[in-house]
């Protein structure tokens, strides 16, 4: 089942046509990444989603829900992190955190376990106003993951963050998607980052959607590197067969796991000789591409044809 | 709309409504502090009087006069920092939590108006009625009464205005020329007209529409040649109405227009 649905949608603020023709849908348990240039309506179509911006057209289902309607039945579900997180001013981070968890109907035990996890366990009796741009955001975070979302909407979650915190914000989407099964949508600039985390991809320019799909699916359809682990037995033998393909770009060897790059659109041709090798191979798992490049091709394409 | 689906609504009012009394409670502590000083002083200064008389005199109505100020400065205050917590404060934050955005703006509401008015009418009517019973009843509760009125009505007219507009300097600009500069501009035709011979009773409409948004200025109109066109019950039950009309409008913007950033 899709988690997020939206189809043809599009909104205007006074005279600038934000979003014209945006239709995606995100599957549960992915965590996707919404990838687009300044200003193509990244931050709009999200605020859309979480129910605080109005669509003037098009369909919106977040749960099957329309967020703009049913907005607190939606995100009693999902977790926002804003672009800008804004606060009201001279409020203590506790008293932001105890009343947030309330309205999810979780206690302040709980409020003080998200923030233990970013880390600004130190800083309840701060106001906001006291906090660093790193510390708002972790803030920000922190009222993100409040509750046990199903759903995580991050609005480029990583800005303002030190590299340490950035790591760890990274791995913890992972281990949230993981170990909970976490929907997670991502927006942001950096690419090598979302690479890292995302199994899935929506890509937007001048408020239209150009194409949207698991990565694997994507790079396949526009010819882009993949990358496949391979878990098996006899890691060396493998690896000499595998790189005598000519759509293998290269293996790599760690341990009982191979790193095989294959071009996108063979990677089913891969797969076939994989599952012909038999119990050789334990596990076949698709870990990534180039996103990059996956990204410049979908662009350029979309603007050709 | 179900029933489990209100009353969880309901809840989250209720523990929104504690958040936001929670910021304002400074403001609110330092104006009932003030409110009930100066009522308390002007109680035992003047019960001799009061009691002597069984009415109060232009001395009480120069204190009450004051407080409505206090009273009406509040409100507005309030108001403003409402249209502040949308256009730059905690609306993003808690909408983005399992609030609705109708129990978000009620919750204000409740804040802005019912609130100050609430502890407006308390802090006047507790000393008296502490020092001597008797005291209520040479005062009377009319004139505080329809303030409370009159100000229940500024307060939802500009919780509309703050929704619509999200800006702070509008609400406040706006409530301060609705309650301290229109009702005596409005004010001068009348007493230019009302002792003409025959315009004065045609101009009954106009005063009543004027009383019904301005309550607290009944007694300007309670010694007129016409006199007043409504009793005092039925001014505050209209003046009421035309409230619940701002707040009802209020919470259908709030349902189907109000976006936040
Ligand atoms: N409140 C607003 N009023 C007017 N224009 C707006 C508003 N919000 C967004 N826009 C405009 O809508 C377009 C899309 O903005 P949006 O913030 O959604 O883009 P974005 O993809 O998030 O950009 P960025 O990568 O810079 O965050 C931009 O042209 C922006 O200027
Ligand atoms: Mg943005």
């Amino acid at each position: 089942m899709d988690v997020i649905e939206v189809r043809g949608l599009a909104k205007r603020f006074g005279r600038v046509q934000a979003l014209r023709d945006v239709t995606f849908a995100v599957p549960r348990g992915r965590v996707a990444g919404l990838l687009g240039p300044n200003g193509s309506g990244k931050t709009t179509t999200l605020k859309i989603l979480v129910g605080l911006l109005r669509r003037d057209w098009g369909e919106v289902r977040v749960f099957g829900m329309d967020p703009w309607l049913l907005g607190p039945e939606v995100r009693e579900k999902m977790g926002v992190l804003h672009e800008k997180p804004l606060y009201p001013r001279g409020a203590r981070v506790s008293t932001l955190l105890r009343y947030a968890a309330r309205l999810r109907g979780y206690s302040y035990s709980d409020a003080l376990r998200v923030a233990r996890l970013v880390g600004i366990e130190g800083l309840l009796g701060y106001t906001v106003s006291a906090l660093s741009r790193g510390y708002l955001q972790r803030l920000g975070i922190a009222l993100a993951l409040l509750g046990d979302p199903e759903l995580l909407v991050l609005d480029e979650p990583t800005a303002n963050l030190d590299p340490l915190a950035r790591a760890e914000l990274l791995r913890l989407i992972k281990v949230l998607h993981r170990d909970l099964g976490v929907t997670v949508l991502v927006s942001s600039h950096i690419i090598p980052e979302l690479a890292d985390v995302c199994d899935y991809a929506v890509f937007i320019s001048g408020g239209v959607t150009l194409d949207w799909g698991s990565l694997e699916e994507l790079n396949r359809k526009y010819g882009v590197v993949s990358v496949y682990e391979v878990s098996t037995p006899r890691p060396r033998e493998l690896a000499r067969e595998l790189i005598s393909l000519d759509y293998v770009y290269g293996v790599d060897v760690h341990g009982g796991l191979l790193r095989v790059r294959v071009a996108g659109e063979a990677s089913p041709e891969l797969l076939n000789v994989l599952a012909e090798m038999g119990v050789d191979i334990e596990s076949v798992r698709h870990v990534g591409g180039e996103l990059g490049q996956l990204y410049s091709k979908v662009v350029t394409q979309e603007a050709a044809g | 709309m179900d029933a489990s689906r209100i009353k969880r609504q309901l809840k989250r009012l209720y523990v929104y409504q504690r958040y936001v009394h929670g910021s304002l409670v400074g403001g609110l502590i330092i104006a009932l502090f003030v409110l009930v000083l100066v009522h308390t002083a002007a109680a035992v200064f003047m019960a001799p009087q009061l009691l002597l008389s069984a009415q109060a005199g232009p001395g009480f109505y120069i204190v009450t006069g004051t407080t409505g100020l206090i009273l009406v400065f509040l409100v507005v205050f309030l108001a403003g920092a409402f249209a502040g917590d949308i256009s730059g404060g905690g609306a993003q934050l808690f909408l983005s939590q399992p609030l609705s955005r109708e129990a978000y703006v009620a919750a204000w509401m409740i804040a802005v108006l019912a609130t100050p008015t609430l502890l407006y009418l308390l802090s006047f009517t507790l000393p008296l009625l502490i020092l001597d019973p008797a005291l209520l009843g040479a005062v009377g509760v009319t004139g505080t009464g329809l303030l409370a009125v009159e100000v229940v009505e500024v307060g939802a007219l500009l919780s509309l205005i703050a929704v619509a507009s999200k800006s702070r300097a509008a609400v406040v600009v706006l409530g301060l020329f609705l309650e301290l500069l229109l009702p005596w501009v409005l004010l001068v035709p009348f007493i230019v007209l009302v002792s003409v011979p025959g315009v004065g009773q045609r101009l009954t409409w106009a005063v009543t529409a004027y009383l019904v948004l301005f309550p607290s200025k009944y007694t300007l109109f309670a010694t007129a040649p016409t006199g007043p066109p409504l009793t005092p019950t039925q001014l505050a039950a209209a003046g009421l109405a035309v409230a619940a009309l701002y707040a009802a409008l209020t919470l259908l913007y709030a349902r189907y227009r109000l976006e936040v950033k």
